[in-house]
């Protein structure tokens, strides 16, 4: 199995004791990790993606929707993982399975599309406000 | 040439152009800012205008113009980021950001406290950049600082206020606009700030807010509440809850319930995050703090809507 890590700086996160909440600062989407995925997430965090959860296969599909949302990226270098976080796993994945949210009402508000237009001056020419649905 | 150097050349000039006429102070986040404006900048003084003071030695001067002798951007498109950052020209030192819906360039230099807002045309700055004027500045400038600027609506009593967080449509402008037409101490209707060396203070910035037509589908109005007579508006009060309101139209009775930090949390960090350059893991990591060590609630606003200012009261009466 490949080994992922967090795709950070572009990526940035905070656990709490029922989710994860993360956001991906490139895309402007943010995202809940619940159920077992919290302790997927603190693996990953942690180094650790060749700790046991990741013998369920709800874990590794799991790994394969984060990494098509663009959270997780392969990882070139072993880490150690820090066995006191990996120890403290109470979640089983089978009976409370990861869980991943999307949330997109941030997107319109980052610039997705690059300047094309610019004033005889120089600068950008003023942008149009997207089109709320 | 080193990103400081070559972004304190453009920065020295572009000011150098500026003709500012207008020049008065304001407290802002327990700090002193001096705002240098040409004209045309009314708006930008009514915004902060419950926040006057007279001062002699300013802690950040910020100079801000529409000046057409303004150069030419040393940059190129492709050095635009996806939350107007300029790549190039932002470092320890000066931070840069062009924001593509206002069409205005916002600069700071962290190490001399001088800042410069310019726009092409001021008439044509959209509603979200009056409401809260010069707020990428005041943004890095308050990061600096060990304060937070927030996405969120503040409204309060003598012993403390609530933050009310949620994105757009959640309800957060009606009910702090309502609230402070019902007597309720006014501070924030957009952003605010919070200090992080004092976390239980609310600072407003701006006396400004936006309020749809009632029974109407129109686009939201600018409202200047600091200027209306029965509306109290203050510098600060200490920061005692995060309300999360949420439209409930079914339901016949506003009211409050318990609500998780995370869902606090994610009610303010990701439009935070979003609508702030330069915002990242440090302002992410300062929400969460701030969520962590404040109570929760969510609001559910039903159809008694004159009922909430007394609901608000009574949770901050607790």
């Amino acid at each position: 199995m490949p080994r992922y890590r967090i795709n950070s700086p572009k990526v940035i996160h905070q656990i709490f004791e029922t989710e994860v909440v993360v956001v991906n600062l490139e895309t402007g989407s943010y995202y809940s990790v619940e159920g077992a995925g919290i302790d997927i997430w603190r693996a990953l965090e942690a180094g650790g993606s060749e700790h046991e959860i990741f013998e369920h296969e709800a874990a590794r599909n799991f790994l394969g929707e984060l990494a098509d949302e663009a959270l997780i990226v392969a990882a070139e270098e072993i880490s150690v993982p820090q066995p006191a976080i990996l120890a403290s796993m109470p979640r089983d994945v089978s009976l409370d399975p990861p869980r991943l949210r999307k949330f997109t009402d941030m997107r319109d508000l980052l610039l997705l599309d690059p300047i094309h237009e610019l004033d005889d001056a120089g600068w950008p020419q003023r942008r149009q406000p997207p089109v709320q649905a | 040439m080193t990103t400081s150097e070559r972004a304190r050349t453009f920065f020295d000039e572009a000011r150098a152009a500026c003709r500012c006429s207008r020049v008065a102070d304001y407290r802002l986040a327990g700090k002193f800012v001096r705002i240098r404006s040409e004209e045309g900048f009314e708006s930008v003084h009514r915004a902060f205008a419950h926040l006057r003071t007279d001062i002699v030695v300013p802690d950040l001067e910020i100079s801000v113009s529409q000046n057409s002798a303004m150069p030419s951007p040393p940059w190129t498109t492709d050095d635009y980021g996806s939350r107007g950052e300029i790549r190039g020209f932002n470092d320890a030192r000066f931070r840069t950001a062009f924001d593509h819906l206002a069409g205005s360039l916002s600069m700071l230099d962290l190490e001399r406290n001088l800042a410069l807002f310019w726009t092409r045309d001021v008439e044509a700055l959209p509603q979200a950049e009056l409401g809260a004027p010069l707020k990428t500045i005041l943004h890095w400038w308050l990061d600096a600082r060990d304060a937070l600027l927030v996405h969120a609506a503040a409204i309060g009593v003598g012993k403390g206020a609530v933050l009310l967080a949620g994105p757009g449509g959640a309800g957060k402008s009606t009910t702090a606009i309502l609230c402070a037409r019902s007597g309720l101490t006014y501070l924030a209707d957009d952003y605010c700030a919070v200090d992080m060396s004092n976390p239980s203070q609310v600072h407003s910035l701006y006396g400004t807010g936006k309020l749809a037509p009632p029974n109407s589908s129109n686009a939201k109005v600018l409202l200047y509440l600091n200027e209306e007579p029965a509306v109290r508006t203050t510098a600060h009060l200490p920061l005692r809850a995060i309300l999360v309101p949420q439209v409930d139209s079914s339901a016949n009775e506003t009211r409050i319930m318990r609500a998780t930090a995370s869902a606090a949390f994610k009610a303010l960090a990701p439009s935070t995050i979003s609508q702030l350059s330069g915002a990242g893991a440090q302002t992410f990591q300062r929400l969460a703090q701030l969520t962590q060590t404040l109570p929760a609630f969510q609001i559910a606003l039903a159809r008694d809507f004159e009922r909430i200012p007394e609901v608000v009261r009574q949770l901050l009466d607790e």
